[in-house]
């Protein structure tokens, strides 16, 4: 035991007064340290909450309108609007978001006409062409890591997708119900044909029935049938529950940055360690 | 007198090497003698050396040392062996007190023991104002004899020099052959390389000349002068026995 403490005093003594070996010791696998969190802290950064979305919308219709409004509502994003694509281009080039989303001035269009094309009846289906859809366009930094973009895009992809459905059934509901509108007024425009009164036969009270009828027939036709959806409510607010948990915390939430996160450059920092004592040695 | 050392038939190859550096080496050393093991470069002195303290293992062959098998008993010899290596085996970061003491530690003395022996060492080498520097800043002179200083701490029955006063004063040579004397006087057996004739005839007791791994003579200093028609010294029983021929 002696021997060994008197080894430990000999190494940390020789550790001591080797300055040049402390200083490699320290101060490169510090400034290797430095130099890799930063460089991750750029790809995947910590400190912001947010991360900011650049937004062209030549739409301005409804599509375009929605998907504008259910991307604001996000916590997680911060909407920068310009006017153009190459504004969109430049601004990512110069660093001022890593993805862009241009909505097209057609696309609310597009998406309308889709239900020309959607089909009657099964027998009559007909497949839908990329012409036929609306093109959305994202942009992003060319220097990001091709699993970062997936991951952001691919969430978005999704509520653009729930946008452009919540818009295209209150379309739908709207042109359903304007059909019901029309069949209910043809209905009753023949009901209210004589030719069909007089096949009524003869019976007590005939007359007054028949007038009460058709005057709550005129009232049910001026009101009209519609179907109503229930869009609005549940659209605006959370379906489902989301949480964020890492694995084994007991915490919510919480998220360790790119410092923490940083496992091979405190392997090389050891290494470091390990290696220099020896080599001198 | 008893012997402190047999080997028997010793032979070391090293890796690599078509050449034998020990070819058979049947060396005895008895107890309470000075020994020189003289012999040109490359002769196989450190080899032989070294595995008779057990830094190396031979090929083939056995080493006994105080009757003990040095390939089995290594840790039970060691304590009783000193080694004082030709190149300075010291920390150049530590003080010339702290290298004693670090050497004295690894021999088992500690304490109060340790205390006076360093104090005694370093008085005796004259090493007092010198004892907080650095060994890098030390001259060479003195780092032979912190060298030497921490092979001797403990005392060794058995030690073993391999050219101590190489690059050393004539009068630090001086008090290293008075010390030496000292010490085999009070009966340790010293085992003494050196290229310098001179030393080996004034110290030694006993010699052996080594080269191209084989031992080429064995004897008192003066019976081999007196053996060998034509020499009036050691050095020139020396060219005499292994030639003028240069070495490696």
């Amino acid at each position: 035991m002696k021997k060994f403490l008197s080894i430990l005093k000999k190494d940390a003594l020789l550790l001591i007064r080797d300055w040049p070996g402390l200083a490699i010791l320290f101060i490169m696998p510090a400034v290797l340290l430095i130099i890799i969190t930063f460089a991750q802290e750029n790809a995947i950064p910590s400190k912001k909450s947010t991360f900011e979305l650049i937004i062209v919308n030549a739409d301005s219709s409804i599509l375009g309108d929605n998907i504008v409004n259910d991307l604001a509502s996000s916590e997680y994003l911060n909407l920068i609007r310009l006017n153009t694509p190459g504004e969109a281009k430049k601004a990512i080039l110069d660093g001022k978001s890593q993805f862009a989303l241009i909505i097209p001035d057609s696309a609310t269009e597009k998406l309308f006409n889709l239900i020309k094309v959607l089909p009657e009846s099964k027998e009559h289906a007909k497949e839908v062409s990329s012409d036929d859809l609306a093109g959305i366009t994202f942009l992003y930094d060319p220097g990001l890591q091709k699993l970062i973009k997936n991951v952001v895009i691919g969430p978005l992809k999704t509520v653009i997708q729930l946008s452009a459905a919540k818009v295209l059934m209150t379309r739908y509901a709207e042109e359903v119900n304007k059909s019901l509108t029309k069949q209910s007024s043809d209905l009753a425009a023949s009901i209210s044909n004589k030719d069909f009164f007089s096949k009524i036969p003869d019976f007590p009270y005939r007359n007054e029935v028949i007038k009460k009828f058709r005057e709550e027939l005129e009232v049910m036709t001026k009101k009209g049938s519609r179907i109503e959806l229930p869009f609005n409510p549940p659209f605006n607010s959370d379906l489902i529950k989301i949480d964020e948990f890492i694995a084994g915390s007991e915490k919510s939430g919480f998220n360790p940055n790119a410092l923490q996160n940083n496992i091979p450059a405190f392997t090389l920092f050891a290494m470091f360690f390990i290696v220099i004592p020896l080599a001198g040695a | 007198m008893k012997p402190v050392i047999i080997t028997n038939s010793l032979r070391k190859r090293y890796n690599g090497s078509d050449i034998e550096a020990l070819r058979g080496i049947n060396l005895t050393v008895n107890e309470g003698e000075f020994f020189g093991l003289l012999g040109p470069n490359a002769a196989g002195k450190t080899t032989l050396t070294s595995i008779i303290c057990g830094l190396i293992s031979a090929t083939s062959g056995a080493v006994n040392i105080f009757e003990k098998d040095v390939t089995r008993s290594l840790g039970v010899v060691k304590k009783h062996i000193g080694l004082v290596p030709q190149e300075i085996a010291l920390y150049d970061t530590l003080s010339v007190e702290e290298n004693i003491r670090f050497f004295g530690h690894q021999q088992g003395i500690h304490g109060s023991e340790l205390n006076n022996k360093t104090d005694d060492l370093i008085s005796v080498f004259s090493l007092k104002e010198h004892k907080s520097k650095l060994i890098s800043r030390c001259s060479g002179g003195i780092k032979r004899r912190v060298n030497l200083i921490c092979g001797i701490i403990h005392e060794p029955v058995l030690l073993l020099l391999d050219e101590p006063t190489l690059g050393v004063d004539t009068q630090l040579r001086e008090m290293i052959f008075e010390y030496l004397a000292e010490l085999n006087k009070k009966g340790a057996t010293i085992i003494y390389t050196t290229h310098y004739m001179k030393e080996a005839e004034l110290l030694c007791t006993r010699v052996n000349i080594i080269d191209h791994g084989e031992i080429i003579a064995d004897g008192k200093p003066s019976d081999l002068i007196a053996e060998n028609n034509g020499c009036t010294d050691l050095g020139q029983v020396f060219i005499k026995m292994t030639g003028r021929d240069l070495r490696d």
